[in-house]
């Protein structure tokens, strides 16, 4: 509970560090800078949880540090690239599509953490994305999942079959 | 091709910042101004394009507005990722361009201010075309804003691209209508 309220106060922060960015010509504009300072706020983000000690660790159920670990994984990718947006929700064509870090340029990155199964609904996720990169509609040129070891499991990176469903699909794997 | 930037006017919405974030009263706001100054926008264009283009909304012209676009667009001196300030002014009066070229040639599409989904949704609270009917999804819409900065972001990154992207985009848009 200490954790997620910690990162619940970050989130705010963040909401608050983009809605005080101007000074732009029209909403592109603001939207490429705004995110820029949304990159230094996430950095807060992760220093923030960094700092929790073990025993407040134990006190948060496992899918709450799955996700923590989760969000951790995709803000350290999204502050790899200048103005990238974190968790924004595209509407393609069959349906809304979450995308964990999409960057200015339009590479939309899917983030992983631990050993990836080719479920069902990882399949739906690799079908849209596949739409969306043959969509010329859709503003996203290339599509690229990044996959990171748990700290819980040990584990990391896609099982042989979903491997070669994103190798068949054109979908990068990092 | 060259811009005659001498008598261009930038677009200046009355509102700072990202469309999702501000107020409803104050995005619906800024969707009815952006609305009203569409005319004097592709006034604004056709003088910045018209050493090359003669702007208009045939296929030739809009092929044409993607060759000057791609061979004038400009990154920030300071900061290479982004756009020169004045280019997202631009970016803006081209997403006027095409989005109401594929209006009128669509009658059952329309400007939209967006507000179906919540904040999280990139097209929240933005200018976007709705009134496709030929998708499954009912939320689908095009942001040809979002599309054309991106362009733009590719195009100053260097990102390998297709020879041209206006037409094609109206086309496959055109399709869903």
């Amino acid at each position: 509970m200490c954790v997620g309220l910690q990162a619940g106060a970050f989130a705010v922060r963040t909401e608050q560090t983009l809605s005080e960015s101007g000074g732009l010509t029209t909403d592109s504009a603001a939207t490429a800078t705004g995110l820029g300072l949304l990159g230094k706020s996430l950095n807060g983000i992760r220093s923030a949880t960094s700092l929790t000690d073990d025993a407040a660790r134990s006190a948060v159920p496992q899918v709450l540090k799955n996700k923590q670990a989760g969000d951790a994984a995709a803000d350290s990718i999204a502050s790899r690239y200048a103005g990238a947006q974190r968790e924004v929700t595209l509407q393609a064509a069959s349906g809304p599509r979450r995308l964990d870090v999409l960057t200015p340029q339009g590479l939309a990155i899917e983030s992983k953490v631990g050993r990836v199964s080719y479920t069902s609904s990882v399949r739906q996720q690799i079908q849209r994305d596949v739409e969306l990169m043959n969509d010329p509609t859709s503003g996203v040129r290339a599509v690229e999942w990044h996959f990171r070891t748990s700290a819980v499991t040990g584990l990391g990176g896609p099982t042989g079959p979903l491997r070669a469903a994103l190798n068949v699909a054109g979908i990068g794997i990092r | 091709m060259s811009a005659n930037w001498d008598c261009y006017e930038p677009y200046l919405p009355p509102y700072r910042g990202p469309l999702s974030q501000l107020p409803r009263a104050a995005a619906r706001e800024s969707y009815d101004h952006w609305m009203r100054a569409r005319p004097d926008r592709w006034r604004q264009l056709r003088r910045l394009v018209e050493i090359d283009v003669n702007l208009d909304q045939s296929d030739a012209s809009i092929r044409l507005l993607d060759q000057w676009f791609r061979q004038n667009v400009e990154a920030d001196d300071r900061d290479p990722d982004r756009l020169r300030n004045l280019w997202y002014s631009v970016v803006n009066d081209v997403t006027v361009v095409l989005g109401d070229t594929l209006i009128d040639r669509c009658p059952g599409l329309q400007w939209e201010f967006f507000i179906r989904t919540g904040a999280r949704d990139l097209a929240y609270q933005k200018h976007v075309i709705t009134g496709f009917t030929r998708v499954p999804n009912p939320k689908y819409n095009l942001d040809v804003d979002r599309l054309v900065a991106t362009y733009a972001h590719q195009l100053i990154e260097g990102s390998p691209l297709p020879d041209t992207l206006f037409v094609p985009m109206l086309s496959a848009a055109a399709e869903r209508s």
